[in-house]
């Protein structure tokens, strides 16, 4: 008997301490990043406001130089690590060599490879501002987001499908000739074609031959491989994360569109959950995402290459507090960000 | 982009004062035909700035051709008051659009050499910079970038000049100045600019924005009102004409004239950036918050309710 209340005694004491003792994944590890440069004095300027639209709006190639989109004057510009520039890519026009509404880019080795016209057409070029090849991308409606492994070039299309679109897979692979492969990965199915093409947006990363991504407007992460198995598709609205619980309230509470509402015109209103992606060549996952204490500040999620959250970083610069916009790693593994810094637009490594 | 590399349909029609085009007789010319919507004030901006082009360039180098497909009578208005040098056509039953193949209702350019070859083809109006950049380089083969910006003012003169506007108050009929707006009616003024009859861009977010907005104030016993701005031609009775595409829940409604005078220069600079552009004023109509581009719907409702002090945001 008195053994049995020690028993129950032990096992009481251990629970309370078990939920007083904050998990790793609770605490916010503070991080000073090192900020590479100010995106805002860079000549020509880039323009901050606009790109941070795209999700793939921004590359490094082998030996660390810049590829910006410059959305306003149809072109990319390249710079040098320490802000000087190099030159650009494109122009406004339809010829080969020029660019008209690029919306993503991604730099692989030596090639440069744009997704023109909304995404409707890709485009590669050397890193040196060499037109090489073009192609297609049939009965796209959009796609701007752009990753490349090898021989396959990965594409986040949404397509102009009026009856089928919640049949259409995530990701378009293709070869560098333009030969569609196949669609792979799971969409979000949505009630309206609106929704789909609104919910169905997403950020990718390229990591040890495997394909990591998160929707911008719904709590979800994935993992393909290369050659379009699944490997995880989380839900993290079914995970225990407390600013995403927060999120889903608030769309409840203040009565945003979600993928069910049926919606024919653009007056969707629905919230952004992820703000910046990337995978590094660990497959860790760094999510950026409204911190649940303040409103207007940013936090990073970091999941383990199985997806479960393993840590959560707020990143600073100078002290000051960064809205991370973007999250880009690049071949060799560093890790950069495009984010607000004060009323400064940096870009760091971190 | 399907016309492009095509050589220019050869067909013919009337400009509005009946006297015939036809694409056979332009020689030795780039062609620049931009397909517009009399009543976008976007629209009408980037005439202007096609003006200033063919001004540059002068006729010979250059042939300018605009098209319409939709209210001949605001066509035709626009045509004398922005007194144009380049011809105008209205393009009834929409003859000329599905020659190049363009069936939008938002414009189009079409850019052809002088050979009549089309080197440019989009269902989109281009903004002023586009079209200068896609002209100079046709012209001169290549692009000057950096350009000088059209006239820029300040955050001060905005808001002396927006002080000073006259406005048309919707509701009343009367034409009143922008402080006697923010004095009488409120503390704050969220004051809101449309590109008018473009019911299909943004304004559907935005309009839902603003009423979140509105309801935010009232949970939190903020005195601010919004404000809808529409330029002329607008009137009362468009605004029951709106309610067929988006809801119109406000109680006030104003319009201004003439948008491209100088001194209203700053609202068509500010608009190319950005459609629509919503300003704050306080009670002196003085500017406390002008919106960034690019900003989402959400980000513009926190960041105005955050300009509010010691209010606790509902939810």
């Amino acid at each position: 008997m008195k053994s049995d209340f020690m028993k129950k005694t032990a096992i009481l004491v251990l629970a309370i301490f078990s939920s007083c003792s904050p998990q790793k994944s609770a605490i916010i590890k503070q991080i000073e990043v090192r900020s590479v440069l100010n995106l805002d004095v860079l000549s020509p300027k880039v323009d901050t406001g606009k790109i941070l639209f795209s999700r793939s709006f921004f590359s490094v190639d082998q030996f660390g130089n810049l590829f910006f989109i410059d959305p306003a004057n149809h072109r990319i510009l390249k710079y040098r690590k320490n802000g000087e520039y190099i030159g650009q890519i494109g122009g406004i026009g339809q010829g080969e060599e020029d660019l008209f509404n690029p919306l993503g880019l991604y730099v692989e080795d030596d090639r440069v490879f744009i997704l023109n016209n909304a995404g409707r057409e890709m485009k590669i070029f050397s890193t040196e501002g060499d037109y090489l090849s073009s192609f297609k991308i049939e009965n796209a409606w959009l796609a701007d987001c752009v990753c490349v492994e090898g021989d396959f070039i990965f594409v986040g299309v949404r397509y102009l499908d009026e009856e089928h679109y919640n049949q259409r897979g995530l990701i378009t692979v293709f070869d560098w000739q333009g030969k569609k492969i196949k669609e792979i990965g799971k969409i979000v199915r949505c009630a309206s074609r609106i929704g789909y093409q609104c919910f169905n947006e997403i950020f990718m990363s390229m990591a040890d031959k495997e394909i990591f991504g998160a929707f911008k407007n719904r709590p979800i992460i994935f993992c393909y491989g290369a050659n379009g198995k699944e490997h995880f598709w989380i839900n993290l609205g079914n995970v225990a994360i407390e600013e995403i619980r927060r999120l889903i309230e608030r769309e409840k509470s203040e009565g945003f569109e979600t993928p069910e509402t049926k919606k024919t015109d653009f007056s969707l209103r629905f919230l952004n959950y992820c703000r910046g992606f990337g995978a590094d060549e660990k497959g860790r996952l760094y999510y950026s995402i409204k911190s649940v204490d303040n409103r207007h500040s940013y936090i990073l999620l970091q999941f383990n290459k199985k997806g479960k959250l393993s840590e959560r970083m707020a990143l600073k610069s100078r002290g000051e507090s960064i809205v991370t916009e973007f999250i880009f790693i690049d071949c060799r593994g560093n890790r950069y960000g495009i984010g607000k810094a004060g009323k400064q637009t940096i870009l760091f490594q971190f | 982009m399907s016309g492009v590399d095509r050589k220019i349909p050869g067909i013919e029609f009337f400009d509005i004062n009946n006297e015939l085009i036809s694409f056979s007789n332009i020689k030795n010319k780039t062609l620049l035909i931009l397909f517009f919507d009399p009543l976008n004030t976007y629209h009408k901006e980037r005439l202007i700035y096609a003006q200033v082009l063919r001004n540059k360039y002068d006729s010979n180098r250059i042939e300018v051709i605009g098209v319409c497909s939709s209210n001949k009578d605001a066509c035709r208005e626009l045509f004398v008051t922005g007194r144009f040098s380049f011809r105008f056509a209205f393009d009834k039953g929409e003859g000329i659009q599905r020659a190049f193949g363009i069936n939008e209702c938002c414009g189009g350019t079409v850019l052809a050499d002088r050979d009549k070859i089309i080197k440019f083809q989009s269902s989109l109006l281009l903004n002023s910079e586009n079209l200068r950049q896609l002209v100079e380089k046709e012209l001169t083969g290549r692009i000057v970038y950096d350009f000088p910006a059209l006239k820029r003012i300040s955050i001060q003169a905005i808001e002396q000049r927006l002080k000073n506007m006259a406005f048309l108050d919707l509701n009343s009929g009367k034409i009143r100045h922008m402080s006697s707006f923010s004095s009488a009616d409120s503390d704050y003024i969220v004051l809101t600019f449309f590109s008018g009859f473009c019911p299909s861009c943004r304004s559907g977010m935005r309009i839902a924005t603003l009423k979140r907005l509105e309801n935010a104030y009232t949970l939190n016993r903020i005195e601010a009102k919004s404000i809808l701005v529409f330029p002329r031609p607008f009137n009362e009775r468009d605004i029951s004409e709106w309610e067929k595409f988006v809801p119109m829940p406000f109680d006030k409604y104003i319009s201004f004239e003439d948008i491209f005078s100088d001194e209203e220069k700053y609202i068509t600079d500010m608009a190319k950036k950005v459609d629509p552009l919503t300003l704050v004023l306080d009670q002196g109509a003085d500017i406390i918050y002008a919106e960034r581009l690019g900003l989402s719907e959400n980000d513009l409702h926190d960041e105005i309710m955050n300009l509010f002090p010691k209010t606790k945001e509902p939810g």
